[in-house]
């Protein structure tokens, strides 16, 4: 049995030491000045929680504390609370290459200096080593993207630093084991801050094994303890690229696929895992934006490969040469990153929520691809059409009726002038209507209206101005609070979606736990069954062996003289069969034991000079006949019973199976009915979402246009005033009634 | 494969505590030349637990809600919460809550080395969410069937979870009967990453020898220590790999239980974040 004892941590020359706990460490630093050696620590002040005294951030290997010296250098402690293997050499041989860096050909100040002490911190009198570090001031990655993933030009930007800093650790071939949102922190310049060394690698621990396998919404599925080694950074390198990439170019994505306080950017463990019931992946690889897709393309095809073959991200794979060099030309002058990238691709519909600097570039690009509606004059009617020749019949019909009708029914002659009257506003009605209905009347009149509209505006420009912009504010207000509420849902799928497979497999569990279950007991369940097939014929072999062995041959027992054999044939005991057992119970008299043989028909009998002693001998001497009996018994059954046996087991185990597997397919079914019902839903919300951000785009460009063409308002009114005149005219002339009623009788 | 789930505040796991207060437990348990009685233990062993994962789980903006925990005690006529102060009456708990919420920071003196070879006292800060409390009998069915119901709604609650962790602390004479078909009914409740583990911490005033983890219930000192054994669930197989990087020799049958010694260590054995290599 394994039994330890754990009072307290033990130290000692045992290749395994336990480390205080992090509560542990929060307690004694509560008293720096016994706790430490190093004089800044033990006169230090050592930041407080609110409640729980000493302020810990924890990991999965250690607890980090903040002390501030004296002299106001602020340190981060890191106090380990596993023991990883030779931690001490580790760290020095990873300080002295991190040292050897020649931090100006670093692209950024990435590297925290730390220092190892081996006595660093007394716990229960024996002492751990703790890292002391400069503290560094900075965000982690999640909440730098939390509050700025609408700057696509900050994000693109973070993400060539972060490009940098992974070439730096290339060039140097070192790599950090666990790169994640926690362990890399933006600085207040914009610049990343690399941090948590423990799983580091560095040239110099080449054949050393990993210690820690990374994060687990950060790794590759393939990555193992063997991985550990220059490439080990390469797909987290490549999958924080990608996360940093899609948020730059589509801000929405963050909101659509990174859960509030989840651990991971946009893509996680089940992503990783599973891509085939990821909803992420869809959306990565049927973006809009083509460089999006090849480079998500490329990671999720990373994800079968091991880690060691795969390429180290540089810009040059990124991406191809043109699109490169506009890129290049985006860094290099941050500024106008924004109209690199929105000028890239305007005809194109973006699908998410536009961030804003992208709206400007494509309403106005798209304003000056639509050219002023040409001032054509309406030229008149042209091909007639069945409905004008009805109006024209019905006009000539509603004419003719009142004569035609006073003829035919012999009316009062006063009725005629009346009914012709009413017969004549009738077919003008007609022939008004019909004319209305023409298109090249409609065209002209919607014309009118919109030079009219356009007439008032330019009366009051400013105000015009002012409502353009609050129509486009709430233009834009509207669609990102659809944008958001439709992120907000694709979201929830994949809590949805995660939700319902975890429900199916508890089901699945709940179905097949009994059938797995007794199928693991089937072989058991053989061994007896058979046993019990054989234990007639076992029986009856021991019984004939014991009969055949005479109760005389006992004499060979120590103290069992011929008169006490001849007492037992007496009491009817000839053979070693004629008794089962023996049983004792106390005598009333004496309070010696008195023993009875157990006949084999049940009743006892009590043999006059044979004791305890001699009663016990002859039945472990019975006993061990039976047992040399039943190692020559037979322990094979006949075939056909055997068979029958396997076949009973073997209709069991199919029962099981079939139980098994019908449980199974119904959970598969569940499964791909629930993922198709997910993935509709998702695809029918992208879609509605594309279609939105499309028309919001023509309606802004619209808008825009209209603004514009605001300016240079007194020119334009006067242009517009003239114009409208003609276009009345023109009308008039043109697409008049008579024109309409000669159209009508002619086609011209 | 079971017990890998993520722990996070999106896929949050789950602690429930039992806590023995009949009046045996006012018995006192020797632990070294100082004698306590074993009801002090268990809330000790519980405030220390509760500490322990606090710590664990903070991060810069404070205590992140990776756990949700019940402290439940069992006693005389009464089965609930036995956390007092603010969170006096409630069951599961969000742990950022329970870290703000301590019903009082209590100073204790404490005799530790000062490095020199010496003894020297001081006073440490040791938050207290409950007291001893010594009441009756030791309804331990009626405790394993009011975790039953805590856990079976959070399990429906959330699918995809790290199963709930159960820690009994007793000193292992139930009172309304045989509570292991209560146990094995707990245990069943499952969620799609694994069933509920079931842990057992034995206090006893029998001066066994501390057993930590063991692997089979040859060696235990009583019945009692036997039956808390059988009830408790088999270590999973990345548990077993912290038990063993803390120096306890494990193997595939070693359970959750421990007898006369520490178990806030069982805090180390639940992976957050960064994953370790399965073994070193």
């Amino acid at each position: 049995m394994a039994v330890s004892r754990d009072d307290r941590p033990v130290t000692g020359t045992n290749r395994i030491r336990k480390f205080p706990t992090g509560a542990n460490y929060a307690e004694v630093l509560q008293h720096p000045e016994l706790c430490f050696r190093d004089p800044d620590l033990r006169h230090g002040t050592v930041q407080q929680s609110a409640v729980l005294g000493p302020k810990a951030i924890s990991g999965n290997f250690a607890s980090v504390f903040s002390i501030t010296a004296r002299d106001g250098q602020r340190y981060a402690l890191k106090c380990f609370t596993r023991d990883t293997s030779a931690i001490g050499t580790r760290y020095t041989v990873i300080s002295t290459a991190l040292r050897a860096l020649d931090t100006g050909s670093l692209s950024q100040p990435w590297p925290v200096r730390f220092e190892f002490l081996e006595q660093g911190v007394l716990v229960l009198g024996d002492w751990f080593p703790v890292l002391r570090m400069a503290w560094v001031r900075g965000t982690d990655l999640i909440s730098w993207i939390d509050r700025h993933h609408h700057d696509p030009t900050a994000v693109h930007t973070l993400a060539d630093r972060f490009l940098a800093m992974t070439g730096d650790l290339e060039d140097n071939g070192i790599a950090h084991g666990d790169l994640q949102h926690g362990n890399i922190l933006v600085a207040e310049d914009g610049t990343l801050r690399l941090v948590d060394y423990d799983g580091m690698y560095v040239p110099a621990l080449k054949g050393e094994v990993a210690t820690e396998n990374g994060h687990r919404n950060y790794q590759s599925p393939q990555r193992g303890a063997a991985d550990f080694g220059p490439a080990m950074d390469r797909f987290s390198t490549w999958l924080i690229h990608l996360s940093l990439l899609a948020v730059a170019t589509d801000p929405s994505l963050w909101n659509q696929l990174h859960e509030p306080q989840g651990e991971y950017l946009i893509l996680s463990e089940s992503d990783l895992r599973s891509p085939a019931t990821s909803l992420a992946w869809p959306l990565l690889l049927g973006h809009s934006d083509q460089r999006l897709r090849t480079a998500a393309a490329r990671v999720q095809g990373f994800l079968g490969q091991p880690c060691s073959t795969l390429p180290r991200l540089t810009a040059d794979t990124l991406t191809s040469p043109t699109s490169r060099h506009k890129r290049k030309a985006g860094t290099t002058t941050p500024t106008t990153t924004g109209t690199t990238r929105g000028a890239t691709d305007p005809a194109t519909p973006h699908f998410g929520t536009l961030p804003a600097w992208m709206v400007d570039r494509m309403a106005s690009a798209t304003a000056a691809a639509v050219p002023t509606p040409p001032a054509l004059a309406p030229t008149g009617f042209t091909g007639r059409r069945p409905r004008d020749l009805t109006a024209a019949a019905a006009a000539l019909l509603s004419t003719a009726a009142p004569g035609v009708l006073s003829v035919t029914t012999g009316q009062p002659e006063g009725y005629l002038p009346a009914a012709q009257g009413a017969a004549l506003l009738a077919s003008a009605a007609v022939i008004g209507i019909g004319r209305r209905l023409r298109p090249e009347y409609r065209t002209a009149h919607q014309r009118i209206r919109e030079l009219r509209r356009r007439a008032r505006e330019l009366k009051d420009p400013a105000g015009a101005h002012q409502r353009l912009e609050q129509e486009m504010q709430k233009l834009d207000d509207a669609t990102a609070k659809e944008g958001a509420v439709a992120d907000k849902r694709i979201r929830t799928l994949q809590t949805d979606l995660r939700v319902g497979l975890a429900r199916i497999t508890m089901e699945l569990n709940r179905r097949t736990d009994q059938p797995h279950k007794r199928k693991a007991e089937l072989s058991a369940r053989e061994q007896n069954m058979i046993a019990a097939a054989l234990e007639p014929a076992v029986r009856r072999h021991v019984e004939a062996k014991l009969r055949a062995t005479s109760i005389q041959e006992a004499r060979s027992l120590p103290n069992m003289g011929a008169k006490t054999v001849g007492a037992l044939m007496r009491a009817g005991i000839r053979t070693a069969a004629d008794f089962t057992g023996v049983s004792y119970s106390q005598s009333q008299g004496t309070g010696n034991r008195v023993a009875y043989f157990i006949h084999a028909g049940g009743h006892y009998i009590r043999v006059p000079g044979v004791g305890e002693a001699r009663a016990s001998a002859l039945d472990a001497w019975r006993r061990s006949l039976e047992q040399r009996a039943r190692t020559s018994a037979p322990a094979k059954l006949p075939g056909p019973a055997l068979a029958r046996i396997r076949a009973e087991i073997a209709t069991l185990r199919a029962r099981y199976d079939r139980e098994i597997k019908q449980a199974e397919s119904k959970a598969q079914q569940d499964r791909d009915v629930l993922q198709k019902r997910i993935t509709d839903e998702r695809q029918r919300l992208t879609a509605d979402r594309q279609q939105r951000a499309m028309e919001t785009q023509r309606k802004r460009a619209d808008l825009l246009q209209r603004q514009k063409q605001l300016s240079g308002a007194e020119a334009e009114r006067a242009r517009m005033t003239g114009a409208l005149s003609t276009a009345r005219t023109e009308t008039r002339r043109n697409l008049g009634v008579r024109k309409y009623l000669t159209f009508l009788l002619t086609g011209h | 494969m079971p017990y890998t789930a993520e722990i996070s505040r999106t896929n949050p796991g789950c602690f429930v505590f039992l806590v023995d207060q009949s009046a045996s437990m006012s018995d006192p348990m020797g632990t070294g030349e100082v004698t306590q009685q074993r009801a002090k233990v268990v809330s000790d062993a519980i405030n220390r637990l509760l500490t322990e994962l606090s710590v664990k789980c903070a991060k810069e903006e404070g205590v992140r809600d990776y756990f949700h925990v019940a402290v439940i005690g069992y006693g005389h006529n009464h089965v609930g919460s036995a956390f007092q102060g603010a969170l006096a009456g409630r069951d599961l708990v969000p742990l950022s809550e329970v870290a703000n919420n301590p019903a009082r920071v209590e100073s204790r003196t404490k005799k530790v080395p000062d490095g020199a070879g010496g003894l020297v006292e001081t006073s440490v800060q040791f938050p207290v969410w409950m007291d001893p409390v010594i009441n009756g009998g030791t309804p331990m069915t009626r405790a394993f069937g009011y975790a039953d119901s805590l856990v079976a709604n959070w399990v429906e609650a959330h699918p995809s979870s790290f199963p709930p962790i159960v820690l009994n602390l007793t000193d292992g004479e139930s009172t309304d009967g045989d509570p292991t078909s209560a146990a094995i009914a707990l245990a069943s409740h499952a969620t799609a990453d694994g069933a509920v583990l079931l842990f057992n911490l034995h206090v006893s005033g029998s001066d066994g020898t501390p057993v930590t983890f063991p692997d089979s219930e040859e060696g235990l000192p009583d019945t009692y220590a036997r039956l808390l054994f059988q009830m408790s669930s088999v270590l999973p197989s990345h548990m077993r790999s912290y038990a063993a990087s803390q120096g306890h020799r494990v193997s595939e049958t070693t359970r959750g239980f421990v007898y006369n010694a520490d178990i806030t260590s069982i805090v180390e054995f639940l992976d957050i974040g960064t994953r370790a290599t399965e073994l070193r």
